[in-house]
């Protein structure tokens, strides 16, 4: 077992920059994801660390071996790739084996690894079919058991998931938690599914345009985003921005000019926006942090027009047209009778609230919000 | 692992590339391109019947190639009639060959692209002739086309079709159709392979939706079908022209290019004229017409119909 | 159902007609095209037959008029007689080792070499790929000449000075160049349907470059290495222009020159050439017969991926 430490890492292909300078500390028995759009570098990343890519710059540290220029056959890693890679002219237990044969481990040891792995992920009675045999969770097993089989310092796990239909993946999902609770190998993992990432991770780095957007537990991540990409990029359906000018009430109070209905700003968040006064600033709420107030026209409450009643069973997703012409998305109880051209008021959770810099996209409150969460 | 073994495996490593491309590369080399810069300065050169020895000679032999010549050097602009009629023949043979050929192998693809029991066995039965040797196709058709014991005399006679039997290798005309049959009967099956593998490439729901559509069977071939086997097609054309250009050994076997020059070809006219008639020279001129024959084919066919919407 | 509906409709069924799952014109196609298949079938294999059933005539009958499509006195003589009156063993043997050799230095280094292309990015490798690529394009029988002439006096390597002309060498040489080319462009094209993933996690299991290959890759490579064996071994074992203009005796004469011997100026024996034939036709066919398809799936990589 080891921790991993990238250290300002750098990949650039012929004339692209994947990877753009990437600092993180990935802590030994941790999991940690990469999750980020297509094209973010989080594989590249992933593969940096494997030995597959070769960094241009910056520094790999695997425990307290910098393995910059080792091959990938001498790091002491194993990866789990998307499409499995199972050697297909080689059976399940082969599949298991090789790696370990590679090594020159003893074939007793060998033995008592495959079948304490294939008891493991209870695939025992699956070790003398080729993969062609095997349905596709069960070649995920595989692939997994071959990673465990070798009992590396690491695993790396290139979006294993995302070629099983959406029931399967639930249920690795929940077994990939119960197994690293109990090996507890270090593990690096890639996906683009936010869902897939808060669930599993116990750190989670969003990843976009080659560079970590934010490192962090997932559910402070989830409520502190440090900007808009990260904002936007976890939960579904993703935060309203909503952009307004910054104006002074008569009372002296900041608010948000949405047009008949203003936003007001809470107080501990004035001492901040002052300086922005008369400027546009964008403001941002997750959909299930605005409700449908009975409470009529009041502050902090805009009304608006349903135009679009999506039921999605849990919940049911609403898309409102406020007076401005902006939309907003609100999820709201299943057992809402809400139909298309409702008029109906809706509330902002006075604690969900984010303000960003709509030129930068940065949080604006981002350490207000961080330090609220310490000082509680 | 030890450091040296370790640093043994990574030299390996880095000598992968070159010492699996590498002895390619110089094979390649020796045989292809040492040979054909040997063409070149062959076409340039005469041999001396005297001394035997080569003389360079520049671009007479590709004049006397090309032009009629009078009392010893060549009239420019007065095409040598062996020339014109070779050239003729060759595209007479090769036209009729590939165009019969290709609507016989396109057909036969078709119909064997369908669900049928026994496929396997169709295509097999399909394509042995290809796998034949052309010589001994070459001969097998020779005595198909045999005027006393042939087996066509003998078939049409035994039916009552004709009264006499068709000396059919000894007419410039007939000679032309047999080798025309023959080499349709060796090369169709290859234009069979490639387009049943374009056929694969159809989307099977556009021809549900064609027919969802109301379109005819006419219809759905130009435009399901044929935009997706355009491709094949393609190489498929290109394959079979190059490579009927070049091919002696039906001609040779079969008619040996007569009766008279009737069916002399390109290929033949090469081989009689460097090898039989022991003139390398011109036969390396020849060989050089043939190569920038090819190429300009190939450019062409490629720049006409190479592209298409489903080229990937 | 009623039995008796049931056994009508298996009788339509082995007609071809309408069935009670089917639409009636998608089953009467399907006759016409096996009907139509059946024709040709016949029809491109009647001058098999006819060349096979000359082969086990004597003499006498081949040359009979009416001619007899079955045989009436089958025999075995001829095919005896070319082994005992010409030296067909060595023609077979020579057929064997030129083209077996041939196939095996075309698919060791059209493997290695395919899989450096497919797989590694290195100095001038598409520049390089489309050269070999493009050498196909050359017509063999445009090279005669050059072929003749370095045969029959190599250039000095190592001292060598003899001739070439007329030795199997020559052949293997030559039909190399023919071979070679395609062999890289098959194996290229296959080992590009090979995951890189697979070459990847054979490093993670601790393979270096070589070990993933043979330990891995190669073994996967199985179908690519039969269909081109499959096609370089045919190619060379049919080849006839260049036997023609590089050997001169049965030191190194193959099957197709041998049967193409039987043609004298004015005289051919056609008995005997029918059944050299038939010896020098019969790896083709068997290999069409059981591995048709390598021989479509090794074309199918070689043509169409261009």
């Amino acid at each position: 077992m080891a921790n991993v430490h990238l250290n300002e890492l750098v990949k650039e292909f012929d004339d692209v920059t994947a990877v753009d300078g990437i600092s993180l500390e990935i802590p030994d028995e941790s999991f940690t994801v990469f999750v980020g759009p297509s094209g973010c570098g989080k594989t590249t990343t992933l593969r940096l660390i494997a030995g597959l890519e070769r960094a241009t710059d910056g520094e790999i540290r695997i425990g307290e071996e910098v393995v910059n220029d080792s091959r990938a056959y001498e790091r002491d890693i194993a990866m789990v790739f998307q499409n499995y890679a199972l050697y297909p002219h080689k059976t399940v237990r082969d599949n298991m084996r090789f790696g370990l044969e590679q090594h020159d481990t003893p074939e007793e040891v060998i033995e008592e690894r495959v079948g304490e792995t294939a008891e493991l992920l209870q695939i025992e009675e699956l070790l003398d079919r080729r993969p062609a045999e095997l349905s596709g969770g069960q070649q995920q097993r595989v692939a997994l058991g071959r990673a465990i089989v070798r009992d590396p310092s690491v695993f790396l796990m290139d979006e294993p998931l995302s070629n099983l239909d959406a029931k399967l993946r639930v249920q690795m999902r929940a077994e990939l938690n119960k197994l690293h609770e109990q090996l507890s190998t270090t593990t690096v993992y890639v996906t683009h599914d936010q869902v897939e990432a808060m669930t599993l991770a116990d750190q989670i780095a969003v990843m976009d345009d080659g560079q970590i957007q934010q490192v962090g537990a997932p559910t402070h991540v989830y409520r502190n985003p440090r900007n808009m990409f990260v904002a936007g990029f976890l939960g579904s359906p993703s935060m309203n921005f909503i952009e307004g000018e910054l104006e002074a009430a008569n009372t002296g109070k900041l608010r948000l000019d949405l047009g008949m209905h203003a936003h007001n700003i809470p107080d501990e968040y004035a001492d901040r926006l002052n300086d922005r006064l008369g400027e546009r600033i964008i403001l941002g709420i997750r959909p299930e942090d605005v409700s449908l107030s009975q409470d009529g026209v009041a502050a902090n409450v805009h009304p608006g027009t349903v135009l679009v009643v999506e039921p999605q069973g849990e919940k049911t997703v609403l898309e409102v047209e406020l007076e401005t012409g902006q939309t907003v998305k609100a999820a709201v109880a299943p057992d809402m009778s809400v139909e298309t051209g409702d008029e109906v008021n809706l509330r902002f959770d006075r604690d969900s609230l984010h303000y960003f810099d709509p030129e930068s996209g940065e949080s604006l409150i981002y350490d207000l919000k961080t330090k609220a969460k310490v000082t509680s | 692992m030890s450091v040296e073994n370790k640093k043994l495996r990574r030299k390996l490593d880095r000598l992968f590339v070159p010492l699996t491309v590498g002895p390619t590369l110089v094979w390649i080399a020796a045989i292809i391109v040492y040979p054909t810069v040997q063409l070149l300065l062959s076409s340039l050169q005469f041999r001396n019947p005297i001394t035997n020895e080569m003389q360079f000679v520049g671009l007479r032999n590709f004049q006397r190639l090309l032009f009629a010549r009078e009392g010893g050097s060549a009239v420019l602009g007065v095409f040598n009639p062996n020339f014109v009629s070779f050239t003729a023949n060759t595209v007479v043979y090769v036209g009729f060959s590939v165009t019969i050929s290709f609507l016989l192998g396109l057909g036969i693809a078709l119909l064997l692209n369908k669900d049928l029991k026994g496929r396997g066995w169709l295509r097999t039965a399909v394509i042995v002739p290809w796998i034949m040797p052309y010589v001994m196709s070459g001969l097998m058709w020779r005595w198909m086309f045999q005027t006393e014991y042939g087996a066509i005399n003998g078939v049409l006679t035994q039916f009552g079709i004709i009264a006499d039997n068709i000396p059919f290798l000894s007419d410039g005309t007939l000679a032309m159709m047999a080798l025309i049959v023959a080499d349709v009967w060796v090369f169709t099956p290859f234009i069979i392979i490639i387009l049943l593998a374009g056929l694969q490439n159809v989307p099977e729901q556009l021809y549900d939706a064609a027919e969802v559509d109301g379109a005819s069977r006419w219809s759905r071939f130009w435009n399901v079908t044929y935009p997706f086997l355009k491709p094949s097609i393609l190489v498929a054309l290109t394959i079979r022209i190059i490579f009927d250009i070049r091919a002696l050994d039906l001609v040779w076997v079969m008619t040996g290019g007569g009766p008279g020059k009737a069916t002399e070809v390109w290929a033949s006219w090469l081989y009689r004229t460097a090898q039989v008639f022991n003139e390398p020279g011109p036969g390396a001129a020849l060989g050089v017409v043939l190569l920038a024959t090819t190429f300009v084919i190939v450019a062409v066919l490629y720049s006409v119909f190479g592209d298409s919407p489903y080229n990937a | 159902m009623s039995t008796k509906q049931s056994t009508l409709n298996r009788i339509r069924q082995a007609l071809g007609m309408e069935t009670q799952n089917e639409w009636p014109t998608v089953a009467r196609e399907r006759l016409v095209t096996y009907a139509l298949l059946g024709i040709y079938v016949v029809v491109i294999w009647f001058p098999i037959y006819y060349i096979f059933i000359t082969s086990i005539k004597p003499s006498s009958e081949v040359l009979s008029v009416p001619i007899t499509f079955i045989p009436q006195q089958p025999t075995v003589q001829n095919y005896v007689d070319i082994f005992a009156n010409r030296p067909f063993e060595h023609y077979t043997f020579n057929s064997v080792i030129v083209a077996t050799t041939t196939t095996v230095i075309c698919v060791t280094l059209g493997t290695l070499t395919g899989y450096s292309f497919s797989r590694f990015d290195f100095f001038g490798n598409k520049t390089l790929l489309l050269s070999i690529v493009g050498a196909r394009m050359i017509p063999p029988i445009a090279l005669i000449v050059p072929f003749f002439q370095i045969m029959s006096n190599p250039p000095l390597i190592g001292g060598f000075t003899g001739s070439l002309y007329d030795t199997r060498v020559a052949l293997i040489l030559t039909y190399t160049f023919f071979n070679l080319p395609f062999a890289v462009w098959i194996m290229k094209n296959y080992f590009d349907g090979v995951p890189e993933s697979l070459d990847e996690q054979a490093k993670i299991d601790g393979c270096s470059t070589w070990e993933a290959f043979f330990k891995i890759i190669l073994p996967m490579a199985k179908p690519g290495i039969a269909a081109t064996a499959i096609l370089a071994f045919i190619f060379s074992w049919n080849e006839f222009v260049f036997a023609l203009v590089l050997t001169s005796s049965e030191v190194s004469q193959t099957l197709p020159i041998a049967v193409s011997l039987f043609v004298a100026d004015d005289f051919v024996d056609w008995a005997h050439l029918a059944a050299g034939g038939i010896i020098a036709a019969l790896p083709g066919i068997l290999f069409g017969l059981f591995f048709q398809q390598y021989i479509v799936s090794g074309l199918t990589q070689g043509a169409v991926k261009e």
